[in-house]
């Protein structure tokens, strides 16, 4: 053991490993982040679309695109996503590290951005409707009495209490997305996992570096799950 | 109410802002280096690194992009997402006879190396057959012959197998079953053409021939167990395989898990492969030359 740790000490510190390690965890934390903040805007809208009465053309063909659109990203693996996307739809769009004018490495850490947040977006769409259905429909029937416009009660009037209600679920999908992305080094983005595995397999001495990078895994949930709560309790200032 | 939604506000408004800061820094210190593509664990990802192990000083200005597959990284050169990759030199040229319109390569060898079978440590006995029937193929012309089989082999090509020349190789390997009670466990990465690929359910390439012989010589069944290569030589080492058979190059590092028979390659070079339209090496002779390209960018 004492030897592993001697191995792992000589690649993470004395040549400079934990400079990959320190960026690859920048690198997950972002893809995290900006994921879930694609995730809840692109999951409210759908949200939105699938609990809009569908009586007309317009809703009804917006239900049926905001179905298949979950159904294809629930449907499939986030590592297929990615592949597909980084290797298949984005050079097929021609959007392009040259076509964009921006370096490789921000490339693949967008693409994967825009993977997680469409993927995640799938999945708080159903957070956020039984968030809009846990709220009590009179309140959406007041806004409607007091002459406001269905999308003004329903974002200014249900949705804010429809977040409160769902935030601990939110905190969880972020949870779920900061793990999810240790497979992102299937499109050559350098995180967290990646930077571990590449001391380890610079060794072929898996055991410490294995054992640190389930830690920083866990601290770095342990500390999220420490800021949901102190934001729940902000939240719940309001409540009697 | 209000207050809630001002900090909710607040908390987006500094989580975007570092994110953009964060990208901004990732994107700024990424101008400075070229993105080269290896497949992860090998030889050539190494080289782009540098490793004083290995005794590889490193692409200057060069970051390696490591990707699971050498394909994965072709590919994502004929996307136009990388300009350079490093990869061995008969894998190149099975590359370039498969995608001759996109990518070429420079046939320069940027370093030297052997190919061995990769042991486990304690299998002392399987080590000393080994050597032995490497050194008898090696004598006989077995090896010679299996090389020539598999040489420009296009594996774009349905028609490939059909004009085997000889008829003991290029048949496809089955897996054997993994139950047997005499086995020999070879772990391997099937996506390194010609040395190890599959075709369907069946196994190819030169290491496959190399193991199938070996597997008849000690009368045992040959269960090839498929991995990435970053898992072949742990698993030897942990003795979930008993053998390794996936190009891989002798160095002192990986000989402090596994035990390394007689080459069966001496001259295994790493080299570097670019687009077609590429003309920055066309004035290069030497691995200098190549490394010198490199240093005098930007």
């Amino acid at each position: 053991m004492e030897q592993s740790w001697n191995i792992f000490w000589r690649s993470f510190y004395t040549n400079g490993g934990y400079q990959d390690v320190l960026d690859g965890l920048k690198t997950t934390v972002i893809i995290a982040v900006v994921g879930l903040l694609l995730g809840i805007l692109i999951g409210t809208i759908l949200a939105v679309i699938k609990v809009t009465p569908q009586n007309n053309i317009v809703t009804k063909v917006l239900g049926k695109i905001a179905d298949t659109y979950i159904a294809i990203f629930r449907g499939t693996p986030i590592m297929v996503q990615l592949l597909i996307v980084y290797f298949v739809l984005f050079p097929a769009m021609n959007l392009k590290p040259a076509t964009l004018n921006i370096n490789i490495t921000l490339y693949r850490v967008i693409v994967a951005m825009s993977v997680y947040g469409m993927n995640s977006g799938a999945y708080v769409s159903e957070i956020m409707r039984s968030g809009i259905q846990s709220v009590d429909v009179g309140q959406l029937e007041a806004g409607r009495t007091l002459g406001l416009s269905y999308g003004f009660t329903m974002f200014k009037v249900v949705i804010p209490q429809a977040i409160k209600n769902i935030l601990p679920t939110l905190g969880n999908e972020f949870i779920v997305l900061i793990k999810e992305t240790s497979v992102v080094s299937f499109i050559a983005v350098v995180d967290l996992t990646k930077a571990f595995k590449s001391i380890a397999d610079s060794n072929y001495e898996y055991i410490v570096p294995y054992l640190i990078l389930g830690a920083v895994y866990l601290i770095l949930v342990l500390v999220i799950t420490a800021l949901i709560r102190l934001i729940e309790r902000r939240f719940a200032k309001s409540d009697r | 109410m209000k207050n809630v939604k001002k900090i909710l506000i607040a908390i987006m408004a500094v989580v975007l802002a570092v994110g953009c800061v964060c990208a901004f820094a990732a994107c700024n210190k990424g101008e400075k280096t070229i993105s080269i593509g290896a497949q992860a664990g090998t030889t050539g990802e190494a080289y782009i690194k540098g490793d004083a192990d290995w005794g590889f000083a490193g692409i200057p200005n060069g970051t390696v992009s490591s990707y699971q597959t050498i394909g994965l990284a072709v590919n994502d050169m004929k996307n136009g997402n990388i300009e350079y990759a490093v990869v061995d030199k008969a894998t190149a040229n099975t590359l370039v006879t498969a995608n001759p319109n996109d990518i070429k390569m420079i046939d320069i060898a940027l370093t030297v190396e052997q190919y061995a079978i990769g042991v486990n440590k304690n299998k002392t006995d399987l080590l000393a057959s080994i050597n032995t029937i490497i050194d008898n193929i090696k004598a006989n012309g077995t090896l010679d012959a299996i090389y020539a089989a598999y040489a420009d082999i296009d594996i774009s090509d349905d028609e490939a197998s059909a004009s085997a020349p000889n008829s003991d190789v290029y048949v496809g390997i089955e897996n054997g079953n993994a139950n047997a009670t005499n086995k020999l466990v070879l772990a391997t990465n099937a996506q390194f053409a010609p040395y190890e690929y599959k075709i369907g359910n069946k196994f190819y390439g030169i290491d496959m021939e190399i193991a199938k012989i070996i597997a008849a010589e000690l009368e045992m069944e040959l269960v090839i167990s498929d991995m990435d290569f970053d898992a072949v030589v742990t698993s030897v080492q942990q003795g979930d395989a008993d053998i390794a058979l996936a190009c891989l190059t002798v160095n002192a590092k990986r000989a402090q898990s596994v035990t390394f028979s007689h080459a069966y390659e001496e001259g295994a070079a790493q080299v570097l492969i670019v687009k077609k339209s590429n003309t920055e090496f066309d004035a290069c002779s030497t691995a200098d030359d190549v490394i010198n390209v490199f240093k005098n960018k930007k």
